[in-house]
């Protein structure tokens, strides 16, 4: 049985009104949770189904504008989902999600008609990112100006803005306040960050991380009452309006 | 170039050519010379034979010395080789001295006959401008010296040496061309071998050598190195597949621990929450380690690092002891698990992972096999052999599947493998059980009727 559809809580994405769909489909039921509720706080409308035969059955009869799919799937294969839909012209755009880490798999996902596909494990921020740019493609309108607070970025034309005053910011010191926004509300972990900004996946043993946090600080955070970059001793840090 | 096999075969092909042309030629030259000087040879004794004779034919007859010396004048004139001959009778005076021999030259004078000697013959080279060979046979008739210029015998040779000279050079010349031919031709294969083993890596193992038609040297080797190849593409391909398998069991459980610990990181997580992703993530390693575990355990046996012990088992008691613990892992599933007692039968192993082969055949069972069901184990000896049966009523096997159940990984319905706690390794592992004990598993199965794997075991040597 699919879930019912869970409602979002704030921030709605819509297009002229009405809420935007996505079809979860992931056998794992923690992972397919988390990805659903994550995706709903981002403001979609998240259905959840387990299972191929389910997903194949929901993403023909109902539209929906992204479908995020696994392709080791109990019932019916991933990769045989994929190709029905394409043949059913069934438009949505698919995010193919896969622990399959070859090039071949992968280019054959996207023969099939994938949209595009990640790599698990993958971190959420990612994921929300090509959501984004998956239904940008699709025509959907969306926002492109990420918001906490009075502090505004712009992931077009990257401008960033506080209380509607101009703050120019590096390269690096951008994708980590991109991160950090995207992220709002969560704890970063220096690794996370390490990774997510620098791409490094080890243990740096420096602190790069703390440094750049602190050139965004001074720039995003000085000379303004309320503070939004908090650390969290022994953690990380975390970007809150509170 | 000059060090290739090929360059140093021609070369060789080509001395062994020469040289045995060489010895050839003078075999032939050396006994065309002894023919002809043992038939010169026996000219001259023919020669010398005939005088005497005709000497004592004419003392007999008591002719005129001057009708035998004519005689003898006509007969050597008649001859078709040129002789020289000189008589002396036996009180010493000159008889006949035939007319080539000039006025002052005498044959006496060549040829000194040892007194306890009444023959001689030998080759004279002193003798004017040209070699004779000079026979001296002294008789009561009288002493006949008879020689004959070599020059007859030795014509022959020497032009056979003259046409050998001119013909040696050609043959060289045809046997290095020739030579370079053959070697250029049985190499070219071998050229091709290696032109397509310096082609070959890993990522092209696909690739074989054209094979050859005929059974020789160079077919041996193609079909050696395609056959090794061919080894090579099957432990790459299983390497690569159980090490792709390998990371993708191991990323879904990262994957999920990932969205888990994100999750858990919100600032507005309730408490709640936050202990049930706390088990999920628990869950998640336990997985985890039993995949880690289970993976290091066939690899040591992949490398030959788990040595096994090798004990006498009783297969008996050890089933005995593990229906005690089958019956408590089927009781989840209200599964009843029956044993006929069981014999004793010995096999020599070790204890510790034939009870492991065991209990992975019963988890299997007891995953697959319907609520309420049955599980029968069964343990007898046949044919010389242990025999150990696990059989179950449960949902089966289909045909395509039975082919790959002992593939690591393989698992018929992956996600509901995962909902039982299943990584997909236990078969596996009681296959590699099995056979490094030298011993067989097999299964048969009908789909929703059950399966039944049966593992043979040799029994241990009394």
């Amino acid at each position: 049985m699919a879930k019912k559809t869970q409602r979002p809580e704030k921030n709605q994405h819509s297009i002229s009104g009405d809420l935007i769909h996505i079809l979860v489909v992931e056998d794992e039921r923690h992972l397919a949770d988390s990805i659903a509720r994550r995706l709903q706080e981002e403001g979609y409308a998240v259905d959840v189904v387990h299972d191929g035969e389910e997903g194949f059955q929901l993403a023909s009869s109902k539209k929906y504008q992204l479908i995020v799919l696994d392709l080791l799937l109990p019932k019916r294969d991933g990769l045989h989902v994929l190709r029905e839909l394409r043949r059913n012209r069934v438009q949505s755009m698919i995010l193919v999600l896969t622990a399959k880490s070859t090039v071949e798999d992968r280019v054959e996902g996207l023969r099939t008609g994938a949209d595009d596909y990640l790599l698990k494990p993958f971190a959420f921020a990612e994921l929300i990112a090509r959501v984004e740019s998956l239904l940008r493609r699709q025509g959907v309108e969306q926002s492109t100006i990420l918001r906490v607070a009075d502090l505004e970025l712009d992931i077009e034309t990257r401008n960033v803005r506080r209380s509607s005053r101009s703050i120019h910011l590096t390269a690096k010191e951008y994708l980590l306040l991109e991160l950090l926004m995207r992220n709002k509300n969560r704890i970063l972990t220096r690794r996370e960050i390490a990774e997510q900004v620098w791409g490094y996946n080890f243990d740096t043993g420096t602190n790069v991380v703390d440094v750049y946090v602190n050139y965004l600080r001074k720039a995003i955070d000085e000379g303004f009452p309320k503070r939004l970059i908090h650390t969290v001793r022994g953690v990380g840090f975390i970007l809150k309006d509170e | 170039m000059f060090r290739s096999i090929r360059f140093r075969l021609a070369l060789w092909y080509t001395i062994v050519v020469a040289t045995t042309f060489v010895f050839v030629s003078l075999a032939i030259y050396e006994y065309i010379n002894r023919t002809l000087s043992a038939s010169l040879d026996q000219t001259i004794t023919n020669e010398v034979r005939w005088i005497i004779t005709r000497l004592e034919k004419s003392k007999l007859r008591s002719e005129s010395r001057q009708t035998t010396r004519e005689d003898i004048f006509e007969h050597a004139g008649f001859f078709p080789v040129k002789e020289y001959i000189e008589i002396w009778d036996s009180n010493g005076t000159l008889f006949y001295h035939s007319a080539n021999l000039g006025d002052e030259d005498t044959l006496a004078a060549y040829a000194h006959l040892p007194l306890d000697q009444t023959f001689q013959i030998s080759t004279i080279t002193t003798f004017r401008n040209h070699d004779i060979r000079l026979a001296v046979q002294k008789t009561p008739v009288g002493s006949v010296f008879l020689a004959m210029p070599t020059e007859s015998i030795t014509a022959p040779g020497n032009q056979l040496l003259r046409i050998f000279a001119w013909l040696g050079p050609l043959v060289i010349i045809v046997a290095a061309v020739g030579g370079a031919y053959l070697a250029r031709k049985s190499f070219s294969k071998i050229n091709q071998v290696i032109d397509i083993a310096q082609r070959i890596t890993a990522d092209r193992l696909y690739d074989r050598i054209p094979e050859h038609p005929t059974d020789d040297e160079i077919g041996k080797i193609i079909s050696t190195f395609n056959d090794m190849i061919s080894r090579l593409d099957a432990s790459f391909t299983q390497m690569k597949q159980f090490s792709a398998d390998a990371s993708h069991e191991l990323r879904t459980p990262l994957t999920v621990m990932r969205s888990q610990l994100e999750t858990a990181l919100n600032s507005k997580i309730t408490h709640l929450e936050l202990k049930k992703i706390i088990a999920n993530c628990l869950d998640e390693t336990l997985r985890m380690s039993a995949i880690i575990e289970n993976l290091l355990l066939l690899a040591k046996g992949d490398t030959g690092q788990d040595h096994l012990k090798q004990e006498k088992v009783d297969l008996g008691k050890l089933i005995r002891e593990t229906y005690d613990e089958s019956v408590i892992i089927a009781s989840q599933k209200s599964i009843t698990v029956t044993l006929d007692s069981p014999p004793h039968v010995i096999v020599s192993g070790d204890e510790q992972r034939l009870h492991q082969m065991l209990l992975n055949l019963i988890d299997n069972a007891v995953k697959y096999g319907r609520d309420r069901g049955t599980i029968f184990l069964r343990l007898n000896k046949e044919d010389g052999m242990a025999k150990i049966r696990v059989a179950d009523d449960g949902i089966g096997i289909s045909e395509h599947d039975m082919a790959r159940i002992f593939d690591r990984f393989y698992r018929v319905d992956r996600a509901r493998s995962r909902e039982l706690g299943g990584v997909g390794l236990g078969l596996s592992i009681a296959k590699w059980i099995a056979e490094t004990h030298g011993g067989t598993i097999g299964v048969a199965s009908k789909v929703d009727k059950g399966s039944e794997f049966t593992v043979i075991l040799p029994l241990s040597p009394q």
